[in-house]
This record gives structure tokens, sequence and C-alpha cells, in this order.
């Protein structure tokens, strides 16, 4: 192949990519699923990122009426905070926090692991034990990561609509009953579902980022930081794209 | 590595909220669009629905009791609205409930309100046509409003003409406002006018005096008795009459 050797590298980086992705397929329906494995790494990944995600939401939810208050005050329009924050909490700002929050969180530990995992040869002696390190390391985390960060996100939002309960209750005083039904009622199916759904998608990227950058580092030892740090920015970047294809997606699909 | 007993728990419990959060929402979420609620449909046409959106809320009596289901061109003049309203309210929309589009404040959603209708009507079916009444269309408004400004114009500018007239004395009444002449003119009528009064009022004491002395002269002297004995007979019978009534009585 006669390309510029940036091209040739992007493709070949891009066809391992691929390559890596369809090794992922294969190998959940191959049988012999690793349950253990994988309940292991859902608590890893969702019972261990709760705190900090619930925190995330909360303080989001909390800010952001803080900060909208003023402004919509002067239009006389305080009424309309609490719904304003829960649908840009729910539609867009929840699962991109929550995303990009999870991105450092767990594309890095699993960046790292793997990668000294491979640095220390203990997948390649895994392959010749004949251990199938593809399903036992790289399913049951991604899998992990595509189911719990949608709940992650959902208490994510849970947490940032309480988080804007008070936010409004410093300065006016509402109930809890009455801030409930303000932010519901303009909340549509259609809000909703497109973000949960978008959440997997991140889920997916998170989890197949730091998979494939662990597991395809190399066998050095600076390697380890280089695809923990690689993987989060990867996956960042992943969500934001993946985000506005969502957007976009959603427009065509779902508002008209 | 395993997971332990506790770490199985934690995740479970953790599952369990997420989905638990999952569900509420879309519970919430399906009971504000009446997905679980028993509904029933109402049908209302209108000639033009000014920007109504299936989906926006109907409220009868000021309370939200179901959505827009449907909109649809009938024809070339008539807007078919199908309404899917929560059948709790059913009893009380009588079969000559008016649906009206109005809108939720200044700035808001469309809506669409629903009178109850009159107690001698029977109450209405599923599937029933009720009466639509068009919203107030804002260009028409605008346009009479147009109309009347540019009238106003007119009047204001006539006024103004008018006005100035006056202050500059043109005119009868710019006279009567401005000149001194009326007034002072004005003046010297009333006091010829005193002073004939008192002419007149001397010519009367005059004529009283001819009247004394008629009485007393012998040809008139016979009617004037005549007449006080006329009205003597009058009053005794007037007196004679208002006796036998307290009698009477």
């Amino acid at each position: 192949m006669n390309l510029s050797p940036s091209l040739n590298n992007f493709l070949e980086k891009t066809g391992e990519q691929a390559n890596f992705f369809t090794s992922f397929v294969r190998n959940i329906f191959k049988g012999g699923f690793e349950w253990n494995e994988f309940l292991r790494q859902c608590y890893v990944i969702g019972y261990k990122s709760l705190g900090i995600v619930a925190v995330t939401g909360f303080v989001l939810g909390f800010v952001f009426t803080l900060q909208s208050l003023p402004t919509l005050k002067e239009f006389g329009a305080q009424g309309y905070v609490p719904s304003m924050v829960c649908i840009s909490v729910i539609r867009e700002i929840g699962p991109v926090i929550t995303g990009l929050i999870c991105a450092g969180k767990i594309a890095s530990s699993i960046g790292a692991e793997l990668g000294s995992m491979n640095v220390t040869e203990q997948i390649d002696s895994m392959e010749i034990s004949g251990a199938n390190p593809v399903q036992y390391l790289v399913v049951t985390r991604i899998l992990a990561c595509t189911c719990m960060i949608p709940l992650l996100t959902l208490f994510a939002d849970a947490m940032s609509l309480a988080g804007g309960y008070i936010g409004v209750n410093t300065s006016t005083n509402m109930s809890m009953q009455l801030y409930f039904i303000k932010s519901v009622q303009t909340l549509y199916f259609s809000d909703f579902f497109p973000a949960v759904i978008k959440t997997i998608f991140f889920g997916l990227a998170i989890g197949f980022v730091g998979c494939y950058k662990g597991y395809t580092s190399n066998k050095g030892t600076e390697s380890v930081g280089l695809a923990a740090n690689s993987a989060v920015v990867a996956a960042s970047v992943w969500i934001i794209i993946l985000d506005a294809i969502a957007v976009q997606l959603t427009s065509v699909f779902v508002y008209n | 590595m395993k997971t332990n007993l506790s770490q199985k728990i934690k995740t479970g419990i953790f599952v369990a909220l997420g989905i638990g959060i999952l569900l509420i929402t879309v519970f919430i979420l399906g009971k504000q669009k009446n997905l679980f609620n028993s509904t029933f449909t109402l049908h209302a046409n209108f000639k033009n629905v000014s920007g109504l959106l299936a989906g926006n809320v109907v409220r009868f009596g000021g309370i939200n009791v179901g959505t827009v289901d449907d909109i649809t061109i009938l024809n070339d003049t008539t807007i078919q609205v199908n309404l899917k309203l929560q059948t709790s309210v059913k009893k009380f929309i009588k079969k000559d409930a008016i649906a009206s589009i109005g809108s939720d404040g200044l700035m808001g959603d469309k809506i669409i309100q629903v009178s109850p209708g009159t107690v001698p009507n029977p109450v209405v079916n599923d599937g029933d046509m009720i009466t639509g009444k068009d919203p107030l269309n804002m260009d028409q408004v605008v346009t009479k409003l147009n109309a009347i400004a540019t009238s106003a114009e007119v009047l204001t500018t006539n006024l103004a003409a008018i006005v100035q007239k006056v202050n500059n004395g043109q005119g009868s009444l710019g006279r009567l406002l401005n000149n001194d002449q009326l007034a002072r003119n004005l003046e010297g009528t009333i006091n010829s006018t005193k002073e004939t009064v008192q002419s007149i009022k001397k010519g009367a004491e005059g004529f009283s005096e001819n009247m004394q002395a008629a009485k007393s002269n012998f040809l008139l002297k016979g009617y004037f008795k005549k007449k006080e004995k006329q009205r003597i007979a009058d009053s005794t019978k007037k007196a004679n009459d208002k006796a036998q009534g307290v009698k009477k009585n």
C-alpha cells in the first residue's frame, strides 16, 4: 500500500478497532459467559461509581437552578425554572455529564487495568493456558458498562432533580409536590427515551474504548499510563460525537 | 477474583433502584399522557386552529383533563380535532358543550377549553361531535384596530384645528371665550331689565288702585256683591258636605 504514513496508520488503527469489536461481539454469543466476572464488573462499575455520579448530579441540578433563577426572575418566569432544569438535565446534561464522569473514572481504570495486565503478560498467559481473555476480560467489562451507565444516568437525573428542589428553595418557598409536578409536566416520552437510549451507547463507547486501549497497549511500563490517558480522552470525544449524532437522529425521527 | 455476597447484594440493590427509577418515570409520564387512564374521544370542527398541535392540553373548568389526539383536514374550510379526555369528566360534559381554542398565558402553548354545556341536554357519548368555537383571529383584530387608529387620527387632527381656532378667537365660540364685549353687553342688558321691571311694578300698583275705585263705584257694585254672595254660599255648602262626610265615618 502506497498511502501516506499517517493515513496508513489511521486506517490500520480503524481496522484494528473494527477487528476488536467483531471479536467482542463474537465472544458474547460464544457460550460460557462469565457471569461471575460480569457481576463483579457491574459492582465495580455501577455501585462503586454511584457516589461520584450522585454528587455530580446533585450539584448539577443545584447549580443549574441557581444560575438560571436570576435571569428568569427578570422576566417573572421563575415558575418555569423546575421544568427547564428537568428537561435540560434529562435530555442533555445528565447523560453527557454522567458519561464524561464515567469516562474519567471507568474508562481510565479499565485502560490501566488491562494495560498493566498486558504489560505483565497476564493476558498472554491466559491465552496460553486456554482461557479466553477476550471473553473473560473484555466482554464482561463492555457489557457491564453498557448496562450500568444508563442506570447511573438515571440516578444522576433523580439526584439533580433533588438538587434543583433545594436550589429553588434557597430563594422561594416551593413545596416538593409542586416542584415535582412542575418539573415533569412538560416532560414527554420523546424527551426521556432518546436520552436513555443515548446513554446505552455512551456506556458501550466507554467500555469499548477502555478495553481497546488497555488490551492493545504496548509492552512498556509507560504504556499503562498512556493507555489510561488515551482511553479517557478517546471515550470523552466519543461521548461528545455520539451526543451530536443522537441529537440529529432525535430531531429527525422524534420531533417531526 | 470472585464476587462475595455483599458485593452481589449491593449490585442488586443498585440495579433494582435504577430500574425502579426507570419504571416510575415511565409510569409518571404515561399517566400524564393518559396512557394508563381510561379515556373517551370527542370531535370538534374548526375553521382555523391557529397553531394547535396534537398533544396539546384540553381543559375543563381550568383543569387538565386530556390531550389533543389528532388534527385532520376534512375539507377546505373544516379542520377536525379529536380530543382524548379522561372518562372521569364524561358525566359533566353535555351534548351542547363548546370547545374553544385559547392559549396558556400570553406566550404559552395553545389549549382547548371545553365548556360543560347546559343542564337539560344529555351527557355526551364516546365519539360525539361537540361545537367548536373558532379562535379570535389576530390578523382580523389588527386590521380593525388599524382602521380605528386611522379614524382616530382624522378626529384628533380636526379637533386640534378647532381648538386652534377657538384659541385665536375665531368663530362665535372663540369670540365668546376670548372677547369681553359680550359680557359687558350682557351686563348692560341686565341693568335695563331691572329698570323695566321696576316701572312694571309701579304700573301694577296704579292698576290695583283703579280696581279698588271700580269696586266702590255704584255701577259695578251689584256685580261685586253678587259675586261675594256666591262665594259665601259655596263655602257653606262645602262645609256642610264635609260635616256629613265626618258623620258617616
